[in-house]
């Protein structure tokens, strides 16, 4: 996906949120605060255009803990290029999230 | 915290199911796995909240209804990424566009040769469904002149009832003598008085009320034997040893009637006593138009009074059902070649995995449409293309009608036949043709086991298996889809 493309307020927001360490879809909800019909659909764009990458998390490590094991979502190299040229577009978005913090599951 | 704490409730349950059948298939359990698991986070978020029973639910099928719009996007997604790599094949355009010029060549050839184009136009006569030709019954096929001027004059007074004017016409072959002394001989009708006029043809000579018989010529004729004499309208004219006046020319398409003519001969006067008794011809007659009248339709039988004595059977037919022939052969024809097409090839396409997510209902249509599409682009040539044959080689209206049937049937089995033949050679993806056969197992090997042709698509969509021998167990040919794996095989794979 080329580095200069334009993405919208929200799947911009969505970046923004996976990079502060939001990875799973529901996180991404409560960190936006946008219903789970935007999100996830935005996620699949995302996904399709390479700026986000999906992987499942390990069955052993969910049954250790009693859940279902999630779908975890991280930025890709194109993806870290469009947030960057994101933030000059929408520079009060840097401000909303905070620095990248991973989530302890 | 375990899902068995939280377990989904019936409605986010159901939400969450109904919304997956819009998720391509292949993508489904995957999909279902991840609204479930986030559903999960949902549910343990608001236990930990002690949010009442009724908000909890409420708020898990609010987020549950999302999922609908999550499986319509990957819905969508799936259908333009199908309708961007899998694009119909180049033989299936050519094979379009060549059905395609060949229903235009039949139409542009039918309207080329003015007799078919005068049997496509609609008829120049007024009142078509009241204008009657009558013949002995069982001869209105052989369009011989088998009526007899004596006829008109006995039935005219005593036919009142039914009919409110007859007229005749009947074939002669004259020398017709110029000033030039030019003396062509020419295929006359000589017609009563009263036909053109009952058929509605307005003549426009100058001389339409000589004293003299009338003639008029075909263009035809006109630029054979007339053109270079000075001949005018008003001008004497011998024919045979009677003097006439020449009256013009009867434009291309006016003359539908039976018989094929040079020239025609307009008797003068209302008692056409110039035409004998005995004259051999055509007797064509206008039906009274009344309730009692319109119940017998468009041909029926009557028997009739002779002036011998007799009483004579004999056949009418009304000129709008002359005129709808070729259609009602058209159709007749089709309907036999259906009801034989399945002795000549077999009817099924062929077995096609229903459920196969390799290809969506956008692609089965489409396989569907191109069928359609050649049935729809053969039916017009094949009218157009029997209309042609057969009007251009034979002279007699019965003798066209016969090569009609012949050429339509013919046509229409074997382009039906080619049709399915094709469609069941094509791959139901891209509908390219399949190719490289190959011969696969031995009858005399394996009794039981499966023994015919495989054919291939060059662009990896799947293998068509054709049994050699049908069996109840492997009847008709067999697609099998290719999956992804196989992709690397071919050059330019979905």
């Amino acid at each position: 996906m080329a580095a200069e493309a334009k993405l919208s307020h929200t799947a911009a927001m969505i970046l923004h949120a996976i990079h502060a360490g939001s990875i799973y879809g529901f996180s991404v909800m409560e960190k936006t605060g946008l219903p789970s019909g935007t999100v996830y659909p935005a996620l699949r764009r995302l996904e399709r255009d390479s700026l986000i990458r999906s992987e499942w998390e390990k069955q052993s490590v969910a049954d250790k803990e009693l859940r279902p094991p999630r779908k975890y979502y991280h930025l890709t190299r194109a993806g870290h290029v469009t947030l960057e040229a994101s933030q000059r577009r929408y520079p009060l978005l840097a401000k909303l999230f905070a620095s990248p913090e991973k989530e302890h599951v | 915290m375990s899902l068995s704490y939280t377990p989904f409730s019936l409605v986010s349950g159901t939400l969450l199911r109904s919304a997956s059948l819009l998720v391509p298939s292949g993508q489904r359990s995957s999909w279902l796995q991840e609204w479930r698991s986030e559903l999960w986070y949902v549910n343990r978020s608001s236990l930990t909240e002690n949010i009442p029973f009724f908000t909890r639910e409420h708020q898990a099928a609010t987020f549950c209804l999302g999922a609908f719009h999550d499986a319509w996007y990957l819905r969508c997604e799936r259908k333009a990424l199908i309708a961007r790599t899998v694009r119909t094949s180049r033989s299936a355009l050519r094979t379009t566009a060549a059905l395609f010029v060949l229903a235009v060549l039949s139409f542009v050839a039918a309207f080329l040769v003015p007799r078919v184009r005068s049997v496509l136009r609609p008829s120049p006569y007024r009142d078509t469904r009241n204008l009657v030709l009558i013949s002995p019954q069982g001869t209105m096929d052989r369009e011989a002149p088998l009526m007899r001027m004596r006829y008109l004059r006995f039935w005219r007074d005593r036919a009142t009832h039914m009919f409110s004017e007859i007229a005749f016409y009947g074939p002669i072959v004259k020398q017709v003598r110029t000033a030039s002394h030019h003396t062509p001989e020419l295929h006359i009708a000589r017609v009563s008085s009263n036909l053109f006029p009952m058929l509605g043809i307005q003549s426009s000579s100058p001389v339409a009320t000589s004293e003299l018989p009338i003639l008029l010529v075909s263009p035809a004729t006109w630029q054979r034997q007339f053109h270079d004499e000075s001949v005018t309208p008003g001008t004497a004219i011998k024919i045979g040893i009677r003097k006439a006046i020449f009256g013009g020319i009867l434009p291309d398409g006016q003359w539908q009637l039976p018989g094929s003519f040079d020239a025609w001969l307009i008797e003068s006067g209302s008692d056409t006593s110039a035409i004998p008794d005995t004259a051999r011809g055509y007797i064509l007659a206008h039906r009274i138009s009344s309730e009692e009248n319109e119940k017998l339709g468009g041909r029926w039988n009557m028997a009739a009074p002779e002036p011998d004595g007799d009483l004579g059977n004999y056949e009418c037919i009304s000129l709008s059902s002359m005129e709808s022939t070729p259609v009602r052969i058209y159709l007749f024809t089709i309907f036999l070649a259906l009801l034989a097409l399945p002795a000549t090839t077999s009817i099924p396409l062929g077995e096609y995995p229903l459920g196969s997510e390799h290809i969506s209902w956008a692609l089965r249509l489409r396989r569907w449409m191109f069928l359609g599409i050649k049935f729809s682009l053969l039916l017009p040539s094949i009218y157009f293309g029997s209309l042609d044959l057969a009007y251009s080689f034979s002279v007699s209206t019965s003798g066209a009608q016969y090569i009609q049937i012949v050429t339509s049937f013919l046509m229409a089995l074997f382009s039906f036949r080619w049709a399915l033949k094709d469609q069941r050679r094509r791959c139901p993806v891209c509908l390219s043709t399949l190719t490289n056969p190959a011969r696969v197992g031995e009858p005399s090997r394996s009794f039981l086991g499966w023994n015919g042709t495989e054919l291939i698509c060059t662009d990896g969509h799947g293998l068509l298996h054709v049994p050699e021998l049908p069996t109840s167990w492997f009847a008709t040919q067999r697609w099998l889809y290719l999956d992804s794996s196989w992709s690397s095989v071919f050059i330019s794979s979905v």
